[in-house]
């Protein structure tokens, strides 16, 4: 809602200055996004009068205007031809300055000196009139006064941002209320009684109400002789100001009534309202109206509608039909001021994305009985303005139960509820400065609240009218007592944040992506239409494709994260992310579908990048299984197996599922080439997931402390050559059954295929660690234990090497 | 004799010093503190001092002999190093040269946002609460006292997944079902960060951000606590130096309401760009709990109150950190990550 401030002095007097009461609204809750000045400086331009008139010598199309400015006589060259002698007109003398920016100086037109140049709207910076047509002031304009003053170009424009409770701001007597309240400075009401001519309106029209719930009140007057022009330049100026463009005086006036007051209003051309009849109805299946912007529109039973006799003549409380509107030849005008049901005219609104000026203020709800107020000031102004004789009486068709709310408030609740005490009489000064009415009960107050304020219904409204008119900030600080709360961070929350410093410790970079994706990047995934994945829930009214689905996996985000990060030349990189995914139980969804949180991880590159010092090496399927081994170790869970199988999208003979007491946890994998290829990935990438909720279902995470072995331990080394087809689990698990309890420790710490090992063959080398918990060892328990080893080991196909 | 150890004091370290060689000095220690070396002489003389005296001598000389031991040692530390001067030359490192990599990540800024907001509380002794991303119309608007068809609608612009099921648009839900599940029991006092969606794309909205939850009820919660507690928070985020300022609003499910302010981080208030010369940052939406919302939930609201606040996760961290583009966030680049610590 813009506001000039000088408008609003007419109805009430601040005693501050624009920028003051700005702030002060914004401190009590209408907040002023931003105070602007209307219009620009224009040093220079003056009003001037147009003293003579002659042809140009050398071109038809130019004239000589001589304009006196008070204090001298400019001779002027001018393209326009609308102006006459005794005309006032802005005169941009030399060396002024007008908008763009341009300098006017003097100059030689065609053989003609010109001292400087006669203005048009457009030329002074205003969306107004041709803009080959110079300005033309009232003819009380006083001459050489600054045109920029004249103009109100000085005024202030107060942009209110307003919450959807506070719409009675879109007017602005209740504007000047609300700076009543926080003045206590009376309001101006402006006059708003017509002068009526002894024909009555009820043989010129009638008005027929056929959805009393949809249109609670209707009213209608009747203006006949009516001159339509443009409206005077002040009437088009405070709708400028307003942000309104001027069309013509009696649109003016119905625009300038919808700014002081908030009810929109709506003029017909009553000659072509065929039975001069007003219907306020339905629309009926398949009707048509083409708009006021010249848009046809198809019409249904949802849509209220303004019919004459035969057909729709205007879309109620949205925009009027083309077929009455307001034209140069109009004489004779109904002016319709109406309530209407704002949850239909908010969906016809949507529906048709036209969101107006009066679809705005009716859908937020007007004031019932501001509607005659505004009727009848329209009319006074149409009468004053565009000479009109108003027919007497006011078609009223009023079903309104609005009453005024009435609200119980106790003082000591306030108080209450704010943590403060503000006295009894200043509660009861507040309320009286906001115009409620008072009554008070003993202990309580009972407040009437006026239509205007159809947002105050409960005691907590009230609470919030006294807290914001005393003053937020006189409010206390204090801090809430009361019982402890135990276990402020779950078991869940916790080891998130553990898994999370594994995983920086171990040097991962947390992202955060999307949880809508692309469903193009499922079917990338080659997931099976089987696969749970591809039941993905769609968003019905997304962005674009890209935020099409809800996420059934966090592996097409992370790799978009990777594409970018190679596109940007970092090469090397280690990422997770923590995040949900969602699985719907049915589709189209009639339960919340479940959200499993999932941890997914990639590496690719060079790890550590390579420098200069530390070896690097190609980040694989081990980097990632390390910091899996890591989570694992920590959360004491051992019954971990990984399965050589695969995903769709991942390497055939470099993955693994991995499962936790038979339960699957996730998987691990190189990215299948042809996967990588598609994602334009030019390196190896492995990628990781797994679920969150079953691992912190197994997951113990204090944990348990073992002692300190006590005797010393036997440390030996075993170098073998081994079939490829044997796994490393398979001899580990060996080991470990031939050694017995005495072996507490298996490590591979060297892993050789190629040359000097024969085809088909690897060399492992294990380092055991031997110890027994009560007593030393010696050499030949050891070597005796070696020895069922090595046996173990030979029949597996094992050839001890060195 | 005091005088006397005095000057073998003098005499002894102009001989340390002017030794020129490990085999000097090994000659020099003996002829002053071996068996037959000139302190010793002089202790065996301490018999001639007064009973009186002797204990003061004793303890001069004792500690003239740990002194010199130490002498000794100094000036043979010297003569080895002398000796080594071309070793060590052929053992120099190059310092400048970088150090050895460490391998550390780094969380997400908005999770380093997010677990400062959580600790904050926690320790105010609030519970960390979720709830679903996808959520009813029911939870994410009904129960919060924004009816069907309502303008208040429009302040939330949603995601639909069908006309009963949405992308939460707020964090607010969940004060609903955590009040739902312990209603009548008090008090209630959570924290709920999590992702929330609006229909909404450019420069400074982004489809999907975060936000952080707080809700306190209890028969006594006043706006006084509200203010305190958004005091305290701003204070322990950005600065003790913090002022807050409250401004009367409008959220249909809390009344009275009101948007906090900081003063200015960038400019401490005096006025700058990023807070259009008004001294003040808007960084969250608050209020007393409505008491339909109350109702809704199962509390009854002339025996309970509440207050509620909701923040911005990546408005804070926008702050707190000086980024201009929202969109960061979720591009994931690695050379925005790792300015968080590589
Ligand atoms: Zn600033």
């Amino acid at each position: 809602m813009r506001v000039s401030y000088q408008w609003l002095k007419e109805y009430i007097d601040p005693g501050m200055s624009a920028e003051a009461l700005a702030e002060k609204m914004t401190l009590s809750g209408i907040e002023v996004g931003a105070v602007e000045r209307f219009g620009p400086d224009l040093p220079g331009v003056v009003v001037g009068e147009v003293l003579k008139l002659e042809p140009h010598p050398g071109r038809d199309n130019l004239t000589l205007v001589e304009a006196g400015v008070g204090d001298k006589i400019l001779s002027i060259v001018c393209g326009a031809k609308n102006m006459k002698v005794g005309d006032k007109v802005a005169v941009a003398t030399p060396g002024s300055e007008l908008p763009g920016p341009r300098h006017i100086q003097e100059a030689v037109l065609y053989g003609v000196k010109s001292s400087g140049m006669l203005c048009s709207a457009h030329e002074l910076g205003l969306e107004l009139g041709a803009e080959d047509e110079i300005l033309i002031f009232d003819g009380d304009a006083p001459i050489g006064e600054p045109v920029d003053r004249l103009l109100g170009f000085d005024d202030k424009i107060l942009y209110l941002e307003l919450t959807p409770n506070r719409s009675d701001c879109l007017g602005l007597i209740n504007v000047a209320y609300e700076v009543a309240a926080l003045t206590g400075n009376e309001v101006k009401i402006p006059p708003v009684y017509p002068p009526e001519i002894s024909k009555s309106v009820d043989g010129a029209a009638s008005v027929r109400v056929e959805d009393k719930i949809l249109c609670p009140r209707y009213t209608a007057r009747v203006i006949e002789n009516i001159n339509i022009k443009y409206s005077p330049l002040w009437l088009q100026m405070k709708l400028l100001k307003a942000g309104i463009r001027p069309i013509s005086n009696v649109v003016d006036i119905t625009n300038y009534v919808m700014w002081e007051w908030g009810q929109p209003l709506h003029a017909f051309d009553l000659q072509l309202v065929k039975g001069r009849e007003i219907i306020v109805r339905r629309a009926e299946n398949k009707e048509e109206l083409v708009t006021l912007d010249g848009v046809k529109r198809k019409l249904d039973s949802d849509v209220l509608v303004i019919a004459d006799g035969l057909i729709p003549i205007g879309m109620a409380g949205v925009m009027g039909g083309e077929n009455t509107e307001i034209t140069e030849k109009t004489s004779e005008v109904l002016i319709e001021a109406a309530a209407f049901d704002p949850t239909n005219i908010r969906r016809t609104a949507r529906r048709f994305t036209l969101p107006s000026e009066a679809s705005q203020r009716f859908e937020r709800g007007i004031d019932h009985e501001v509607v005659m107020i505004a009727q009848n000031r329209a009319a006074l102004m149409i009468a004053e303005i565009a000479g009109g004789d108003v027919l007497k009486g006011v078609i009223d068709i009023n079903y309104s139960k609005a009453v005024p709310n009435k609200v119980i408030v106790s003082p000591e609740r306030i108080n209450q509820v704010l943590g403060m005490k503000i006295a009894r009489d200043e509660v009861l000064k507040i309320l009286r400065r906001l115009r409620f009415t008072i009554k008070e009960n003993e202990e309580l107050i009972e407040v009437t609240v006026p239509l205007r304020r159809p947002d105050i219904t409960l005691e907590e409204d009230i609470i919030e009218e006294v807290a914001r008119l005393h003053g937020y900030d006189k409010i206390p600080t204090t801090l809430p007592s009361g019982e402890l709360i135990e276990n402020r961070e779950s078991e869940e929350e916790r080891l998130q944040d553990l898994l999370k410093n594994i995983l920086t410790a171990s040097g991962f970079y947390e992202c955060i992506s999307y949880a809508f994706i692309n469903p193009a990047n499922l079917v990338r995934l080659r997931l099976p239409e089987t696969d749970w994945r591809m039941q993905a829930i769609p968003v019905q009214n997304p962005f674009s494709e890209e935020q099409a689905i809800m996420r059934t996996t966090i592996i097409p985000g992370m790799l978009k994260t990777v594409q970018h990060n190679l596109n940007h030349r970092e090469l090397n990189q280690l990422l997770f992310e923590i995040g949900s995914v969602y699985e719907a139980k049915s589709l189209p969804l009639d339960e919340l579908p479940a959200e499993k949180v999932k941890i997914c991880m990639t590496a690719t590159g060079m790890i550590p990048e390579p420098n200069w010092i530390a070896p690097s090496r190609e980040a694989d399927f081990f980097l990632i299984k390390g910091v899996l081994t890591t989570f694992f170790n920590r959360l004491q869970i051992d019954d971990v197996e990984y399965l050589p199988e695969s995903e769709p999208f991942t390497h055939p003979t470099r993955s693994a599922k991995i499962k936790i007491g038979g339960d699957l946890l996730g998987f691990i994998g190189q990215l299948h080439p042809e996967v990588a290829g598609s994602w334009d990935l030019g390196q190896p990438v492995t990628v990781c997931e797994i679920d969150f909720t079953l691992l912190a279902e197994k997951a113990k995470t204090v944990p348990r402390v073992k002692p300190v072995p006590r005797y010393p331990a036997v440390i030996r080394d075993l170098a073998l050559v081994v079939p490829r087809e044997i796994s490393a689990l398979r001899l580990e698990n060996a080991m470990k059954e031939a050694g017995g309890d005495i072996l507490t420790r298996v490590k591979l710490f060297d892993l050789y295929e190629g040359k000097q090992i024969p085809e088909g063959k690897r060399s492992l080398a294990y380092s055991l660690t031997f110890r027994r918990e009560e007593g030393t060892l010696t050499d030949s328990d050891v070597n005796e234990r070696l020895k069922q080893i090595e046996a173990t080991l030979y029949n597996l196909g094992a050839a001890l090497r060195g | 004799m005091l005088q006397k150890l005095k000057e073998l004091e003098n005499d002894s370290r102009i001989k340390i010093d002017g030794a020129k060689n490990l085999e000097e000095l090994k000659e020099i220690r003996i002829r002053i503190l071996g068996k037959k070396g000139a302190l010793t002489a002089l202790l065996r003389s301490l018999g001639t001092v007064s009973p009186e005296e002797r204990p003061v001598v004793g303890k001069e000389a004792n500690s003239l002999r740990v002194e010199l031991e130490l002498a000794f040692e100094r000036k043979e530390f010297a003569l080895r190093d002398a000796q080594k001067e071309g070793q060590w030359e052929s053992e120099r490192i190059d310092i400048t040269l970088p150090g050895r990599p460490g391998l550390i990540g780094q969380k997400h800024p908005l999770t380093l946002v997010m677990d400062e907001i959580k600790d904050i509380f926690i320790g105010l002794g609030f519970k960390v609460a979720h709830g679903p991303d996808i959520e009813t119309d029911f939870y994410n608007y009904e129960a919060l006292n924004f009816p069907a068809d309502h303008p208040a609608r429009d302040m939330q612009d949603s995601f639909y997944i069908t006309p009963q099921f949405l992308l939460r648009t707020h964090t607010s839900p969940v004060q609903i079902r955590v009040m739902e599940k312990q209603a009548p029991g008090l008090p209630v006092r959570i924290i709920a960060p999590g992702k929330v969606f609006r229909r909404d794309d450019d420069a400074t909205h982004s489809p999907m951000f975060h936000q952080v939850e707080g809700l306190a009820v209890d028969t006594d919660i006043t706006f006084a606590d509200l203010k305190g507690t958004l005091l305290l928070f701003a204070r322990e985020m950005f600065g003790s130096e913090q002022k807050i300022r409250l401004r009367p609003s409008f959220f249909p499910f809390t009344e009275p309401s009101a948007e906090v302010d900081i003063s200015c981080i960038m400019c401490a208030g005096q006025g700058c760009r990023v807070c259009s010369d008004t001294g003040w940052l808007e960084i969250l939406g608050s209020g007393m709990v409505h008491p339909r919302v109350l109702e809704i939930a199962g509390y009854d609201p002339h025996k309970v109150t509440g207050y509620a606040f909701g923040m911005g996760v990546e408005r804070i961290a926008m702050l707190k950190y000086g980024i201009g583009d929202l969109r960061q966030f979720f591009t994931n680049d690695l050379r925005f990550l790792k300015q968080f610590g590589e």
